[in-house]
């Protein structure tokens, strides 16, 4: 059995925690920091549940130990929004905002990971088609939605980055 | 689905990972990538004592044009060598595989090195590897040797790498395109779904010399036996001959001779050996298209 | 319909409208509170023991190792749980085959559980779980539903001889004078192989019992009618002793959440030994012990026909594979019994269920509660008669549809569908294919070597649901009702909370009871709160099963909302001194008829009702509150001896047409396209409609083409991971055109009907038909799902002489 320090920057905060060498990331962040937005599916790295970002590129959080990640940037959903410092509101993401308004999601078990994958397949591809958001979401297992209004979401995220005023979702409490 | 106990161990040179390897032998397992070890080690299929991460030691991460070798260190993750300008200039094959290997989130953790020690059958890399004469550099405490992809896989899933030693570089020729010819490549495979591991996969680099005659071609096949195989008989008939849809058609009736498929609980061999003919005949045209488009590019 | 049109035929201002579901915002901040992510002082975790054979006697387990493991406090057998609780509910009369959450003297599938140990942290109760030895002396299994049946069959349940838990032929109508009387039959034999939902979330459960206050607290990740009852019933306590609380987000259900026998092994330890339990299975658990499988059936379908395409006569006997434990599973094969018909005319029916018990995991509620297999088994018959008389699928089945005129129409069962307008549905589906340019062009491409396939399938939904087959099934079983029930009320500040009392699994309870109460109260739709309540503090409801929550809390809903209209009326009757008949409501106003000065608002009669109580009509209860138990429409009946039941309410209908290509190459099966036409009457939220429908289409894609619980020859499940076990990605599920139609249920508060599970009950019917139609040039059929690869290859050239090494 072995115990480690570990220092992660998760959310922007940095983190100083003592974990054992054999929690996995997803346990760590649940468990640990409370950051329960990140789901466990299948512990085997195929769902794609617990996709997280590691240095803005997503990893399953399942199949890589929390120690691994010593040193790293690690971005969850709780990071996708953020308070607005001014109204103290908080503020969600385009991502975040498009999935919501195009019902690209039911339970929303498997939503965080999508959420996640989408933020970096826009970052790089900031106005991708169909068949790219297919393939690089296709890690992200959905077993409500079809997918259908997913892909539509990630669109709809794709154009509020351009023109942020397109979606009026109910107001903010 | 929590593994069992285990020390962690992240050395940070090359050198302490040997000694630690030399120490533990079987109780100590290598973590790169972990895409292929964690899975087991959260099912309790594999039970370390010690888990050697390799991901700070910085003389792996390598991927260098040297001595006309394409070397790769241990350290390189199937994302980096699919974006690296290395890849597609010298080997657009392994580029072009790549992007089967599991999906982004994998394919942005796991290496090129961990898919070949790693050893399934119907894996990209090792069968790409393979019939681009690519060997590895395998390194213990008091032995270095080289061991070519074609003597590296035993069975399924076993190869000749021993308790005390890793794999720290793949290290592929680069061949020049034949003067006034091209060259094409084309890498196909069936999963049941995508980023499935493949039930079969093919891989076939086609040089096409000035006159239009095949100079140089490699073929192989992955998933129809407990190690990729690479199709020799089919190269050996192929060589110096104009490339044409039937030559190919005929030259995938020779693996009737030879294809061994193995039975599985859920695929039938014969299912295995359909698309492993289709495949052959299918991955020539694609390389030979390909070699077209690049010499029509060049010109 | 486009969102304009509906806009314009509607005369709502919320239902029907496009406003996003109100659950979304928690689930994009990720802070939905699923059972995992709920943590409690001294919380323990429990890890169990599977059985690694199908079919074994337990000769002694030794927990003493297990025991000495640092942060154990417990290791839990299947001989302490049988000492302090009674055996899990069987819904069939089954004297002998008793089922606890722990295996009890011999374990009957590989996988089952032995024994649990609980411990302060997972890895330590993992750690421990291994340390404990179980001795087994493996016995002889039985995996094959029919051999099961033979009566020199192992016995899975020695104490019940036989294999058979159920088995009962109806005959409804003259079906052999049918069957003489047509031109010709048809006959043949379909399977259903074993596959289920399989939500991402695995089933998780909290219990905690508090001694001094006498209550099992319960968090967990359920979806199942009758929870709490069975809780108190095995634990052996009142059932007011068990507080199931319902304001856990659950991560996907599609019927399979049903972990009682989960939850009666925690609470049975919460309160043996004094600690707060959870237990989350893993996925190992989950895909080979948590007795979640679907239906696994043999249907052997006879269909009697005229020349001129008629159907006129269906006989169809149905085997199904329970596994080792049926519980609730054999009821799925009663539920077919109110759409055995599917959408057509057929005069006579005889229809015969079997239920077998094997050494496998045991079956559950799946995602359209045994419709899907029986709708592919009757589309399948559909097309293979249209294929005998040289007939289009689409005349057979304009041939023999239940026309809208027929509305209400009893089908032989006894069963009355409400309303429908089937050509109609069918036309739309057409022409959104473009169908008769798509038969043109496979044509075609055909003649080009293609392997191209366009599928009908035109299926019926029942939804609404009742407990009907419990009867049916077990007249001991004498429950002929299924209500739900919403509380809501109007606070001090005229703000308008709701409360239901069960869990929702994405399926947008919050914004259906919120649509209609902004509906019915002329409000707004986002000042109101809908919040999940427990089952000590509710009123009867039984989970959103049977795409029921439309119909019955919809229901519900608006007989609440009314309920408050009404007393509202009576304090401004009384306050403006008028009749009631002569005030009507103007937006949130009261106003009055023949006086135009006379109005009171909203927000003064609220306040007349929470603080002036002395300008209260004389006896009325303070505050505005009501609430409503609705019985589901149609509900209230048993069964006729001859076996005719009035099964559910409602009767959705779609049409749905995908085009598929087969790979020469690989046999894979490709979409090019995939159009649907449906009809689920008055839609409350189109975008919760739509993901339901796509959402079932995915299922049923699963379904088709990829999943399946397979075994070995050692009863050895070899599909245990999501390696295996493949569910279909975005890439397996194809880009869906949808068109809607609506037919409005008379039986209804809005017109509304189910549409929770149609995707599903339709999609594999129309796939096989597909595929099926791409093998027509090869003189070729599948009639098994999920059909692979390697079937479609072996149809196409195997099965040929070996013409495959082209």
């Amino acid at each position: 059995m072995s115990n480690h320090k570990v220092q992660i920057e998760v959310n922007g905060k940095n983190i100083e925690a003592e974990v054992s060498g054999r929690t996995h990331l997803a346990d760590f962040l649940r468990n640990n920091l409370n950051l329960t937005g990140t789901h466990i599916g299948c512990e085997h790295g195929v769902c794609g549940c617990c996709t997280v970002l590691m240095d803005e590129e997503p990893i399953r959080s399942c199949i890589i130990l929390a120690v691994q990640a010593d040193g790293h940037k690690i971005k969850t959903v709780e990071g996708m929004s953020e308070i607005n410092q001014e109204t103290g509101k908080r503020e969600l993401s385009n991502i975040q905002k498009a999935f919501w308004e195009g019902h690209g999601l039911q339970c929303g078990f498997c939503t965080p990971g999508m959420l996640l994958t989408t933020e970096a397949l826009l970052a790089e591809n900031p106005d991708p088609t169909d068949q790219e958001i297919r393939e690089a979401l296709s890690g992200n297992i959905c077993r409500c939605t079809g997918y259908l209004q997913i892909v539509e979401a990630v669109k709809l995220a794709a154009k509020m980055n351009k023109n942020s005023t397109l979606v009026y979702l109910p107001e903010e409490v | 689905m929590k593994p069992v106990d285990f020390d962690y161990v992240k050395p940070s040179d090359l050198n302490e990972v040997l000694q630690t390897l030399n120490l533990l032998k079987d109780k100590a397992k290598i973590l790169s990538g972990g895409q292929s070890l964690l899975p087991v080690l959260n099912m309790r299929l594999a039970r370390p004592e010690v888990v050697v991460d390799i991901n700070e030691v910085k003389e792996l991460n390598h991927l260098v044009v040297e001595n006309d070798y394409i070397k790769m260190g241990a350290g390189v993750r199937h994302s980096f060598a699919e974006q690296s300008a290395i890849m597609k200039d010298y080997l657009p094959l392994l580029a072009k595989c790549i992007p089967y290997i599991g999906h982004s989130q994998i394919r942005n953790r796991g290496t090129v090195i961990g898919s070949i020690v790693h050893a399934d059958p119907s894996a990209e890399i090792p069968l790409v590897a393979l019939i681009l004469d690519g060997h590895l550099e395998l390194v213990s405490e008091e032995d270095k040797r080289t061991v070519p992809l074609s003597e590296f896989f035993y069975g399924y899933m076993m190869t000749d790498l021993q308790p005390e030693e890793m794999v720290t570089s793949l290290n592929i020729p680069v061949r020049s395109i034949p003067v006034g010819g091209s060259r094409g490549t084309s890498f196909i495979e069936m999963a049941r779904r995508e980023g499935d591991f493949a039930l079969v996969a093919a891989a076939a680099q086609l040089e096409i010399d000035k006159e239009g005659f095949i100079y140089d071609v490699r073929i192989g096949l992955g998933g129809v036996g407990p190690a990729p195989i690479r199709l020799e008989e089919v190269e050996n008939f192929l060589q110096q001959k104009e490339p044409t849809e039937d030559l190919f058609i005929e030259a995938s009736q020779l693996i009737k001779n030879y294809l061994e498929v193995d039975e599985d609980p859920f695929v039938p061999k014969e299912y295995r050996e359909h698309v492993a003919f289709r495949f052959v005949q299918r991955v020539l045209s694609e390389a030979l298209a390909d070699a077209k488009t690049s010499y029509e590019r060049m010109s | 319909m486009t969102k304009k049109e509906q806009q314009n035929v509607t005369p709502y201002k919320w239902v029907g409208k496009k406003n996003p579901p109100v659950e979304n915002h928690r689930f994009v901040l990720g802070s939905g509170t699923y059972v995992d992510d709920i943590k409690m002082d001294n919380m323990h975790h429990a890890a169990l023991v599977p059985s690694p054979y199908a079919h074994a006697a337990i000769k002694s387990i030794d927990t003493s190792e297990a025991l000495n493991v640092p942060g154990v406090i417990a290791v839990v057998t299947g001989e302490d749980i049988v000492q302090s609780t009674n055996p899990l509910k069987q819904y069939l009369e089954i004297p002998g085959v008793d089922w606890y959450p722990l295996a009890a003297g011999s374990v009957k599938y590989a996988g089952e559980w032995v024994a649990a140990v609980v411990a302060e942290d997972r890895f330590i109760a993992e750690d421990a779980a291994e340390l404990v030895k179980v001795e087994y002396e493996p016995l002889p299994n039985v995996l094959d539903p029919e051999k099961a049946m033979s009566d020199n069959a192992v016995p899975v349940h020695d104490k019940h001889p036989s294999n058979i838990m159920w088995q009962r032929k109806f005959t409804w109508g003259e079906v052999e004078s049918d069957f003489n009387d047509s031109d010709d039959e048809i006959e043949f034999r379909c399977r259903w192989n074993r596959n289920s939902t399989v939500p991402l979330e695995t089933f998780g459960v909290i219990t905690k019992w508090d001694e001094g206050r006498k209550i099992l607290d319960v968090w967990a990740s359920i979806q199942m009618p009758q929870y709490p009852e069975q809780i108190a019933e095995a634990l052996k306590i009142p059932l007011n002793c068990v507080r199931v609380h319902y304001d856990v987000d659950v991560g996907g259900s599609y019927g399979v959440k049903r972990g009682i026998k989960h939850t009666v092994l925690v609470g049975y330890i919460s309160k043996r030994y004094g600690v707060p339990v959870k237990l989350i299975e893993d996925r190992l658990e989950n895909m080979r012990g948590s007795d979640m499988h679907g239906p696994d059936r043999i249907f052997d379908v006879k269909a009697a026909f005229d020349k001129n395409g008629k159907i006129n006569s269906l006989k169809m006997r149905t085997i199904d594979d329970e596994g080792a434990y049926p519980g609730r599973s054999p009821l799925q094969m009663g539920k077919p019994i109110g759409a055995i018909v599917g959408a057509y005319k057929i005069k006579s029916v005889e229809y015969e269920g079997v239920a077998v018990t094997t050494n496998k995991t045991g079956q559950v509620a799946v995602r359209g509660f045994g419709q899907s297999p029986t709708n592919f088994a009757i589309e399948m018959a559909v097309d293979k008669v249209a294929k005998k008389l040289g007939l289009s699928p689409i005349e057979i089945r304009k041939q023999n549809f239940i026309q809208p005129q027929d509305f209400p129409y009893q089908i032989p069962s006894g069963t009355t569908y409400d309303s429908g307008d089937y050509p109609a549905v069918l036309n739309k589906a057409l022409k959104l294919a473009n169908y008769e340019k798509l038969l043109k062009w496979q044509e075609e491409e055909r003649k080009k070597g293609r392997m191209i396939g366009i599928g009908v399938a035109t299926c019926i939904e029942p939804g609404g649901g009742n407990a009907l087959f419990e009867p049916l099934l077990n007249p001991k079983n004498d429950k002929t009702t299924f209500p739900e029930s919403c509380q809501v009320k109007v606070d001090q500040k005229g703000k308008v909370t709701a409360s239901i009392a069960f869990s929702s699994a994405g399926q947008g309870h919050q914004t259906l009871v919120a649509t209609i109460l902004a509906e019915e109260l002329n409000i707004d739709r986002d000042d109101i709160r809908v919040v999940y309540s427990d089952s000590l503090s509710s009123l009867p409801s039984q989970s959103p099963v049977a795409s029921r929550m439309a119909i019955v809390l919809g229901g519900a809903t608006s007989g609440a909302a009314r309920r408050i209209k009404d007393k509202m009326i009576k304090i401004a009757a009384h306050n403006l001194n008028e009749p009631p008949e002569q005030l009507y409501w103007d937006g949130s106003t009261v106003k009055c008829n023949n006086n135009s000065h006379k109005e009171l608002t909203w927000d003064e009669i609220v306040k007349i009702a929470h603080i002036t109580y002395h300008k209260m009509p004389e006896g009325m209860d303070p505050g505005i509150q009501s609430q409503f138990v609705l019985e589901v429409p149609t509900g209230g009946t048993l069964p006729t001896p001859d076996g005719k039941v009035q099964m559910y309410p409602c009767y959705s209908f779609s049409a749905h047409i995908p085009v598929v290509e087969l790979n020469p190459d690989t046999g894979k099966v490709e979409f090019l396209n995939y159009y649907i036409a449906d009809d689920c009457g008055t839609v409350i939220n189109p975008d919760i409609v739509k993901g339901m429908v796509v959402g079932g289409v995915a299922h049923g894609i699963g379904a088709a083409l990829y999943e399946q619980f397979s075994y070995d020859n050692n009863g050895q499940m070899i599909a245990q991971t999501f390696m295996d076990y493949l569910l279909p990605s975005t890439m397996e599920v194809p880009h869906i055109d949808i068109v809607k139609h609506c037919t409005p249920s008379p039986l209804t508060s809005m017109g509304q009907k189910g549409v929770g599970e149609g995707g599903y009950m339709s999609a594999p019917a129309a796939i096989v038909n597909a595929v099926n139609d791409a093998l027509v040039p090869f003189d070729s059929e599948i009639s098994h799902v999920p059909i692979t690869p390697y079937d479609v290859i072996q149809k196409i050239f195997i099965n040929k002489g070996g013409t495959h090494i082209v």
